[in-house]
């Protein structure tokens, strides 16, 4: 890995984590200041989100909103976390390559005495980085938010939300940096992987709705994702392996990809 | 030791579209190289095949007997490199632009890089999003040229420049030529690779038509005078000259356009005699040079490259 391109990468990203980190973590203490509100009106509450449809209980990815795990999944961790960060890591991962293309600084960045994985490696490390910040910022501010409304979050449900948080950005980052390392413009790669990602989160709500799409839950990432049981239970679930497995596998594909493209046509 | 730059049959397709077409040359130590042709001939590909941006489609290129594309990270610590479209960092300042390309070979060019800024007096506090064009090709040269490579790779180097600000360039090449380094440079403009180089490729449509010694070339292009006489001039008069030809007559033979190749004292000890009420002398013309010497067919036919290589 470039040290120099780490650096580098590392200060050009270091504001935008800022700012999604600052969001991340308001919203999380926020939300959690409500949970009190919820927690004493569990039964008008159920009876109310009963009055839902499945589907719409599903796509807000909303069970046990008396809990304090079900509260935090359906209000935040579930839907609104990967949607947010989801945009970061689409975003980013998709210009990673081809932004250096498509802005023309390629030919500059190209031309140090450096092979192109390395310099990739540089920019992933950053990127990676990033993404384990702003895992830390959302694990800080339920700590914090927990603490205010009297839930102390234990060590292991901690962590287990962690790691199950950390998956789903390798894994959309993953393919949003192996779709960037085929482009040469950012628009393409980050429109082709929210495109996946939208996908993905339709099969997941499609397969909750009926036994007969079950079977789709296998082709959605949304499936391995579960903060919400690794908060209540403090186990880190088996499913975010693939994951892990997803992202870095993505990776790898850039990494060889860029090293053998032209980068101009 | 390998020479600088060593190229073989380098071919290079986008699809079907040509790129550039069983180029081969050598470029020695310690010359300034002009790779020569208009726009759209094939020169930035070479370029950029030998900066490993883009893999050739079949034949080699080497550097330092280095291969551009397998070893392209081991060839770029021994190449200054200018491309020929400049797209820097909008965010960062001139400074820290410099610093970051400084940082992969070392961090060791500060001293260089403020020799070089002051001496194209370029401002390295702003932010290069505020730089005009000129500005952004004096740091695109400063960075090429603060590595102090053995070898400098220079895509159309002085587009951009003011007239003077090119000067000041083509006295920095020329000092780091009697530092030892080579140079490869491209350009559209006769005149300009006239002043610098010691010998010239000439690409035309894809394909390497000739490398000539600078001289050698010198004697064969042809410059275009446009003379306005008082009264009128037989033509013989000038296609008596040796290197002269009459391109057109109009005005009853007061207004005539030639074509000159050569020396020109004996035109100059001619027109002293006439009634010259004015004239216009145009530097050498790239496709004037083509058509005459090889003319448009021969010259996207010619397979082989005229004249001698060191």
């Amino acid at each position: 890995m470039s040290v120099v391109m780490l650096r580098r990468a590392t200060r050009d990203l270091q504001f935008t984590v800022l700012w999604y980190g600052l969001g991340l973590f308001l919203y999380g203490v926020f939300i959690l200041l409500l949970y009190p509100t919820v927690r004493d009106n569990t039964e008008m509450l159920d009876q109310y989100l009963q009055a839902f449809p499945p589907a719409v209980q599903a796509a807000f990815g909303i069970s046990d909103m008396g809990t304090f795990a079900g509260f935090v999944g359906a209000e935040y961790l579930n839907v609104v976390w990967p949607l947010i960060v989801g945009v970061f890591v689409i975003m980013t991962g998709a210009g990673l390559v081809a932004q250096e293309i498509d802005r023309g600084t390629v030919e500059f960045w190209l031309s140090v005495p450096e092979t192109r994985t390395r310099l990739l490696l540089g920019k992933l490390g950053a990127f990676l980085a990033g993404i384990v910040a702003l895992v830390a910022i959302t694990l800080l501010g339920l700590v914090i938010g927990g603490a205010l409304v009297g839930e102390a979050i234990g060590p292991a449900p901690l962590l287990a939300t962690g790691v199950v948080l950390l998956s789903f950005p390798v894994a959309v980052g993953g393919y949003s940096v192996l779709l960037s390392s085929l482009s040469s413009d950012r628009g393409r790669p980050a429109g082709l992987a929210a495109g996946i990602t939208l996908l993905f989160y339709v099969l997941w709500v499609v397969s909750s709705l009926s036994e007969r799409w079950d079977w789709l839950r296998y082709l959605s990432i949304f499936t391995a994702f579960e903060p919400q049981e690794a908060l209540a239970s403090g186990t880190i679930p088996i499913g975010v392996l693939v994951l892990f497995a997803i992202g870095i596998v993505s990776a790898l594909g850039a990494l060889v990809i860029f090293e053998r493209r032209d980068v101009i046509a | 030791m390998p020479p600088p730059i060593e190229v073989q049959g380098l071919t290079r397709y986008y699809g079907k579209y040509r790129g550039i077409v069983d180029v081969t040359f050598t470029v020695n130590e310690g010359e300034v190289f002009g790779f020569l042709g208009p726009n759209g001939a094939g020169k930035t590909t070479t370029i950029r095949q030998l900066m490993g941006l883009i893999k050739p489609t079949s034949g080699t290129a080497r550097i330092f007997g280095l291969d551009c594309w397998a070893d392209a990270a081991a060839v770029k610590s021994r190449v200054g490199y200018l491309p020929g479209e400049i797209h820097l960092y909008e965010k960062m300042t001139g400074a820290e632009f410099l610093d970051f390309m400084g940082a992969f070979r070392g961090g060791k060019s500060r001293r260089r890089r403020d020799e070089l800024a002051e001496r194209l007096d370029l401002d390295l506090s702003r932010t290069i999003r505020h730089l005009s064009k000129g500005n952004r090709q004096k740091l695109a040269i400063v960075q090429a040229l603060m590595h102090e490579a053995p070898l400098l790779i220079l895509d159309e180097p002085t587009s951009g420049l003011d007239p003077l600000k090119q000067i000041d360039f083509l006295d920095l090449i020329r000092e780091e030529r009697n530092r030892g380094v080579t140079v490869f440079l491209s350009s559209h403009l006769l005149d300009e690779v006239d002043r610098i180089a010691d010998r010239v490729g000439i690409i035309r449509e894809g394909r390497l038509v000739a490398i000539e010694e600078m001289e050698q070339l010198k004697r064969k292009w042809e410059r275009h005078l446009s003379v306005i006489l008082r009264e009128p001039v037989a033509p013989e008069r000038f296609t008596a000259l040796d290197g002269v030809v009459v391109e057109s007559v109009a005005d009853e033979g007061r207004h005539l356009e030639l074509g000159v190749r050569g020396p020109v004292q004996p035109l100059l000890r001619l027109l002293a005699e006439l009634p010259v009420e004015d004239f216009t002398f145009a530097p050498a013309d790239l496709e004037r040079v083509f058509l005459r010497y090889y003319g448009p067919e021969t010259a996207a036919t010619v397979k082989e490259p005229v004249g001698v290589e060191r």
